[in-house]
């Protein structure tokens, strides 16, 4: 008995064969010239010319595992399956560890460099607040996320949030109720609720 | 199972615009409905967050933004496809709010090919909100998406036209101008082209 034989699977495969009926010899030439022109790469005559390896099993199956791993997530990524969850509330939907990235953004599949999130610097100057933080359709617009420091002459706030690019609206949080628009940016008019933010256009330099 | 979908459901209604039953109610069935036509629903909830905690609008107002963002949704998808991922798809729906036109958006998408367009679309979001006609806005990035422009150039043309426009200056001129500035530190197309490995489009000689 060969090695390929004593293999469960083959054997089970050869069992089968032997059931069919005699071959006619010209269609079985017609099939095999038929398989050796639908050959699409030499690599193909390696996996057909090799003995079957035991060893290769467990690879392959590993690899299967991965590639259907990697097909779940990546569907998963780009929304082809449905979240079980309901309508979440923005500031819920929120991820602790997602930064400041846009909630779209951050479902998208991150397929290029384009797709990260590039850091951002936010700067206000007031001596007067005593909080300050930036708000943004990059962090559906919550307070808590992203607030800025105060520098050591207690004039100039900062921070540096991670946003994806595009073009994001935003404003600054000052002592938990004040909304200011960034008077260093320009400035748009959102076009559904006629407020005013400023408007920065993050791309890689 | 029921109960838990209704418990669910309700919690989300009092938080999604708190004190009006009724207006989240209507806005979780426009998410629930964008939902279920594959639609991202995170430019509906990040807008309706920003009405109620940053610019106070009213209920109704709020409801009509999550309305006008669903209907703009799908058509943002359709002059994206095929394949466009959700930031694209919101990036084509503010492009859209806007002023951006369908036929735009599938002028930048041909342009881009199978990159990402949140940024492309950005920048001709800024433009036509600045003023900029969508049609002279939309050749005005294509063209300088195929000629190379660096996302640095594209956004600073468009934040620059915006502060031209808000410092007084008419929104053509503005870009007139900015483009000739971005204009001389770029090759030309066809050399951009070439350098690219893409065809010259000039008529073989017989």
């Amino acid at each position: 008995m060969s090695d390929a034989e004593k293999d469960p699977v083959l054997r089970r495969a050869i069992d089968e064969l032997r059931r069919l009926p005699d071959a006619d010899p010209g269609k079985v030439k017609r099939v095999v010239l038929a398989a050796a022109a639908a050959r699409v790469s030499p690599a193909d005559d390696d996996v057909l010319i090799k003995p079957p390896r035991r060893s290769n099993a467990p690879r392959f199956a590993a690899a299967g595992g991965l590639i259907a791993a990697a097909l779940i997530v990546g569907f998963v990524s780009r929304g082809a399956f449905p979240s079980p969850s309901p309508a979440v509330p923005a500031e819920h939907a929120t991820p602790q560890v997602a930064g400041a990235a846009s909630p779209s953004m951050r479902s998208a599949s991150a397929s290029s460099s384009d797709m990260v999130a590039l850091p951002q610097q936010f700067t206000l100057r007031s001596a007067a607040a005593h909080r300050v933080s930036v708000v943004g359709d990059f962090n559906d617009w919550n307070p808590k996320i992203a607030p800025l420091v105060r520098s050591p002459d207690g004039v100039l706030w900062s921070t540096i949030v991670p946003v994806m690019p595009g073009r994001h609206l935003y404003g600054f949080m000052v002592d938990d109720s004040l909304f200011v628009l960034d008077p260093r940016a320009p400035k748009a008019s959102d076009p559904d609720l006629g407020s005013e933010g400023s408007v920065v256009i993050v791309g890689r330099p | 199972m029921l109960i838990v979908t209704a418990r669910t459901a309700t919690s989300q209604d009092a938080s999604l615009i708190p004190g009006d039953r009724d207006a989240s109610e209507q806005i979780t069935k426009i998410v629930e409905a964008t939902r279920q036509n594959g639609l991202p629903v995170e430019p509906i909830l990040t807008k309706v967050h920003y009405g109620v905690s940053t610019v106070h609008a009213a209920p109704a107002r709020i409801v009509a933004a999550a309305r006008a963002i669903a209907s703009r949704l799908p058509v943002a998808r359709d002059a994206l496809a095929p394949g466009a991922t959700p930031s694209d798809i919101a990036a084509g729906e503010d492009a859209l709010s806007n002023g951006a036109t369908r036929e735009s958006l599938q002028a930048i998408r041909a342009a881009v090919g199978d990159k990402p367009l949140a940024f492309p679309l950005g920048v001709l979001a800024q433009l036509v909100a600045s003023g900029v006609p969508v049609q002279r806005a939309a050749e005005t990035v294509v063209s300088f998406v195929k000629r190379g422009a660096s996302q640095q150039q594209l956004a600073d043309l468009g934040n620059n036209v915006n502060l031209d426009v808000a410092s007084g200056a008419a929104a053509i001129s503005a870009l007139d101008a900015r483009a000739r500035g971005l204009n001389a530190v770029l090759a030309p197309l066809s050399a951009a082209a070439t350098a690219a490995g893409i065809a010259a489009s000039a008529p073989k000689k017989p």
